[in-house]
């Protein structure tokens, strides 16, 4: 029963939604309107399991001393700060803010660049990936050599403007030829591979959300 | 010797990359913008179209992590909308902690052309459910968001009066590090006719071109080319005197990229008189 239910109400409620997508009566229309309201108040559960889930589990890392446990201790510390630094804001003012001067502070001198300092290290792996990886071991790799040096050179400004000082200057080939050979290897065989890859990824979510709503998939119960 | 240049210790790499990075950034070397791409002209195009008045919504669905390639593109769009008179609603519904990112930008910016919070602008903000949420645009902005992001109920906005759904705005423009688009194109555009128009992270860029070849996008700015691209279209028609972060950016990118090509080139060359040597 625990099992059954749940695999019911998804199912119904699923093919009910489908359903309303071609139906444009005021009783469909009123229906999508619950729906959303429905959704929304569950996202607001979502985050409270969320973030009990996640201060459980490094509480319990610290506690028994687990592995990369002083990580942990980062963790609790920014979910305790953040909301604190809010707090004081708004008792300061007496009033709910969500601007406060405090919380800012923080945010921009501590979060913001923590968070951008994380993503730009990807720069670093990718020059390291690409020294390793970009050989001419076969046709194709060359090919994949030639396309992203290709793009690497458009992408950048140098490219057009070395061209137009050298090469460019020769009446029959193009000003900017970079560029123009950069936006036609996105636009043609780029688009060809990521349409087929869409059409592909499309057929698969419609089969995988079929099996879904009639109970033959249950993986997303868990277990 | 060749051997070991080609298991060079990533570390090396590393510090080459870090000081193609910071070498010109110190030295503030330019590499200007000479040719604009085919889908940031588009954008261009559309919103200097749009009749003075029009609402143009922006969707920050991006992080602080993503900002140095969408807050230019973000600040070169405000330019030019805030300069042309249109009127710019913000929404963050995708990343709470891109708030404040944006409410800063939206602040600054306006504040350079004179622009009022409320009237030429609104910041709404955060609100969970993003699938609910581009659903129920297409019916009344008002059910979504009660108040904006200062927390000012939205009936005391004056421009937010104005606006009742996706009927009301001109353009819609998400600004993205993850897979939104597609989900903007596929109710807002598919369902409710919203025109669509995009700005992302370079390494996603090629993911969009499909959506803009069949109309469903009406624009799409390519990473930090695209922001640069944008800041100087905005320039050239004189919307804004300001040099923004674009620029700057692209002269580093420039630089960190002819030395990734002399890298590889360099480690192919070795890679390939070790093979004949071995033959």
């Amino acid at each position: 029963m625990r099992r059954q239910i749940p695999i019911w109400i998804c199912g119904v409620l699923g093919l009910l939604l489908v359903i309303q997508f071609f139906v444009p009566h005021q009783i469909s229309e009123d229906f999508l309107d619950k729906s959303n309201d429905w959704f929304r108040i569950l996202m607001v559960f979502a985050f409270v399991i969320g973030i009990g889930s996640l201060i459980r589990l490094h509480t319990r890392r610290i506690s028994r001393r687990g592995e990369n446990w002083r990580y942990s201790i980062v963790v609790i510390a920014g979910i305790v700060i953040m909301p604190l630094v809010a707090l004081i804001d708004s008792i300061s003012a007496r009033e709910f803010v969500t601007n406060g001067m405090w919380f800012e502070w923080f945010y921009f001198n501590f979060y913001v660049p923590l968070d951008a300092t994380m993503f730009s290290l990807l720069a670093f792996f990718i020059a390291s990936a690409a020294y390793r990886a970009f050989r001419t071991r076969t046709l194709d790799a060359t090919l994949l050599l030639l396309a992203g040096i290709a793009l690497m050179i458009s992408n950048a400004p140098f490219g057009n403007i070395f061209w137009d000082a050298t090469l460019g200057k020769l009446p029959f080939l193009p000003n900017g030829f970079p560029t123009i050979l950069g936006d036609w290897i996105l636009v043609v065989p780029g688009m060809a591979a990521k349409r087929a890859i869409l059409i592909g990824l499309a057929l698969g979510a419609i089969s995988q959300s079929l099996r879904i709503l009639l109970g033959l998939d249950r993986a997303w119960m868990g277990g | 010797m060749l051997d070991r240049l080609l298991t060079i210790d990533r570390r090396v790499i590393f510090i080459i990359v870090g000081i193609a990075v910071i070498l010109p950034a110190l030295t503030k070397i330019k590499f200007p913008i000479t040719r604009v791409s085919e889908s940031t002209q588009m954008l261009y195009d559309r919103i200097d179209e749009l009749p003075p008045e029009s609402a143009i919504m922006i969707s920050l669905d991006y992080g602080p992590s993503s900002m140095a390639e969408l807050q230019p593109q973000l600040s070169a769009l405000l330019h030019h909308c805030f300069a042309r008179n249109l009127k710019v609603i913000g929404i963050t519904p995708v990343y709470v902690d891109a708030v404040p990112l944006g409410r800063a930008e939206f602040e600054n910016i306006a504040k350079k052309h004179n622009k009022q919070n409320g009237v030429d602008y609104c910041y709404l903000g955060y609100r969970p459910g993003f699938l609910a949420l581009v659903l129920g645009f297409g019916k009344d902005i008002g059910e979504i968001y009660q108040r904006d992001a200062y927390r000012t109920l939205l009936t005391d906005i004056p421009l937010m009066q104005q606006l009742t759904n996706y009927d009301d705005i001109a353009l819609l423009i998400s600004l993205a590090s993850g897979a939104t688009p597609p989900i903007w194109v596929a109710y807002a555009n598919a369902r409710y006719n919203q025109a669509v128009a995009a700005g992302v992270t370079g390494v996603m860029v090629s993911d969009f071109f499909p959506y803009l070849d069949s109309g469903q996008m009406v624009g799409l700015l390519p990473g930090l080319k695209g922001a640069a691209e944008y800041e100087k279209l905005v320039k050239a028609a004189g919307y804004t005197t300001e040099s923004g972060q674009g620029a700057p950016g692209m002269s580093i990118q420039s630089v960190v990229h002819i030395v990734l090509i002399l890298l590889i080139v360099f480690c192919n060359v070795a890679h390939f008189i070790t093979r004949r040597r071995e033959n």
